[in-house]
């Protein structure tokens, strides 16, 4: 009784916070610092739920991943993700915020790895979201709320990737 | 709600530019200040030694597996030992296939906390591919990069043609040679000024591994040259490395000898808080160092505290090195040193 409570809430929240405006996710990291032609972290989560996931080699769990989300992992995951607030991030005022901000503190942030973030409805209007250094930044300016919630975000993410990878390998 | 997101979609949805970083062979150096020098935490002109605290954050995770390399790479930077043949890969090493060296990564990190910058445009150029390994310049006044590779078909070496391009990496004037290194390292043998370097160069040299071969030293390169990969040990510093903190220890006069000289002495400090440079292993990103700076006087600045972060062993498959690279001497009277 209690989990399918959790899971009606869990939907009802993935509705409230903006599913329907965004039906897949594309979540890319490129590394940087690594010279490897393969430097690219890549995740889809399409509408109806196929998830497909490439990690280049110097990660755990390399190579290509697939595997299909049912409707409630689709919702848990939308409802994770709180695609409403994402859409009113707005990486070119995240950038220009933080050349200022380095600007008046003189802060240098090495090896900054490239997020990018790009929620599509299934209108096909797509919200994307790029930045350099993210983890870094929002570990240096910590009163920017606009970098600690995509950081969160991409954190969640990943964790959430994880979690998958190690449930497939266990199985 | 939908039509609130929608207006908010509207208003903000756009692709942004990368954010860029520009710096030089020291972090505070730009096209606007390329004469900065960085010098690390704790300096504020004054000669003698210069102690820097190195210390593993408390909340990392992977603390136990990352003792050694962080002991090793103290003690690698005290060394102050320039070395060549510094890159080791495949079976050249004792890393597994496919991991990533976690000591050799700190190397170049720690190497940003104390002041350093990539000797290479890198990444923060907004560069792609093998034009990162041109040497680190500002875009000057046309504000693009000019790229010229010259007639040796290398990418950051001394025949490169670089236009307006306002060169920020401090090259040893008399070879342009970032394999070698002067006895005296200050501004009466390293020059920043293209006006200074030898007859037929037209840009300064950088220690790109590529590069080494030019100069019949292969399988050499700065380590905080930006390009890694896997399965690769540079647990080593190179020339570049060793001349550019040097440069540093030359004091504001920046002249080798004279009263504000400083030794860096780097300390491992532990699993603990408060140090100079606090090491952390957690999250998604590979690794990255925020280093924030002040101004001592004139072009020189100092780290005032640096976070290192490197990504969790969850995500990143770290080869932790079990060997300490420094012995313990231990006498017959139970005494270390």
């Amino acid at each position: 009784m209690k989990y399918i409570y959790l899971t009606c809430s869990l939907v009802v929240l993935a509705l409230l916070s903006g599913q329907a405006q965004a039906d897949s996710l594309l979540y890319e990291k490129v590394f940087n610092q690594f010279a490897e032609l393969d430097n690219r972290m890549t995740l889809s989560v399409s509408e109806s739920g196929e998830v497909h996931l490439h990690r280049p080699s110097f990660m755990t769990y390399p190579g290509d991943h697939h595997w299909q989300l049912d409707a409630t992992a689709v919702a848990e995951l939308w409802a994770a993700l709180q695609p409403a607030t994402l859409r009113e991030l707005d990486s070119g005022l995240m950038t220009q915020a933080l050349q200022q901000l380095r600007a008046d503190t003189e802060i240098y942030v090495s090896d900054s790895d490239t997020t990018r973030l790009q929620l599509a409805s299934g209108r096909g209007d797509t919200h994307e979201l790029v930045v350099d250094g993210l983890q870094g930044w929002a570990l240096t300016f910590p009163q920017q709320s606009s970098l600690q919630i995509l950081a969160a975000t991409e954190s969640r993410l990943v964790d959430w990737v994880n979690f998958y990878l190690t449930r497939e390998q266990r199985s | 709600m939908k039509n609130q997101n929608l207006a908010y979609l509207m208003a903000f949805c756009f692709v942004s530019a990368p954010l860029t970083v520009m710096a030089g062979a020291y972090v505070s150096s730009s096209g606007a200040a390329p004469d900065r020098i960085t010098h690390p935490s704790g300096y504020t002109g004054s000669g003698g030694v210069l102690d820097v605290t190195v210390c593993i954050n408390p909340s990392s995770e992977s603390i136990a597996e990352m003792i050694v390399s962080v002991e090793n790479v103290v003690n690698t930077f005290n060394e102050l030992q320039p070395t060549t043949g510094n890159v080791l890969l495949g079976g050249s090493n004792d890393i597994p296939s496919g991991a990533i060296d976690f000591e050799s990564t700190v190397l170049h990190e720690v190497g940003h906390c104390i002041g350093l910058a990539h000797p290479n445009l890198a990444s923060e150029s907004g560069l792609a591919g093998a034009d990162r390994n041109y040497t680190k310049s500002d875009e000057g006044p046309n504000n693009t990069f000019d790229l010229g590779i010259g007639n040796d078909g290398l990418r950051g070496s001394g025949d490169d043609l670089r236009g307006d391009d306002i060169n920020l990496h401090w090259f040893r004037m008399s070879n342009n040679n970032p394999f070698s290194i002067d006895a005296v390292v200050d501004v009466s043998t390293y020059s920043r000024d293209l006006d200074d370097l030898p007859g037929g160069d037209t840009y300064a040299a950088n220690a790109d591994r590529d590069v080494s071969g030019l100069f019949g030293i292969p399988t050499t390169e700065a380590v905080m040259q930006q390009g890694a990969f896997s399965d690769e040990d540079q647990r080593a510093l190179g020339h570049d490395d060793v001349a550019t903190l040097r440069l540093g220890m030359a004091g504001l006069d920046e002249t080798q000898g004279t009263g504000d000289d400083y030794t860096l002495n780097l300390i491992y400090g532990g699993v603990a808080s408060g140090c100079d440079v606090t090491i952390t292993v957690t999250g998604a990103s590979f690794a990255f160092c925020s280093v924030p700076t002040t101004t001592i006087s004139g072009n020189h600045r100092r780290v005032t505290t640096a976070n290192a972060q490197f990504g969790s062993a969850a995500n990143f498959n770290w080869f932790f090195n079990p060997n300490p690279n420094q012995q313990e001497l231990i006498f017959a009277d139970g005494f270390e040193i």
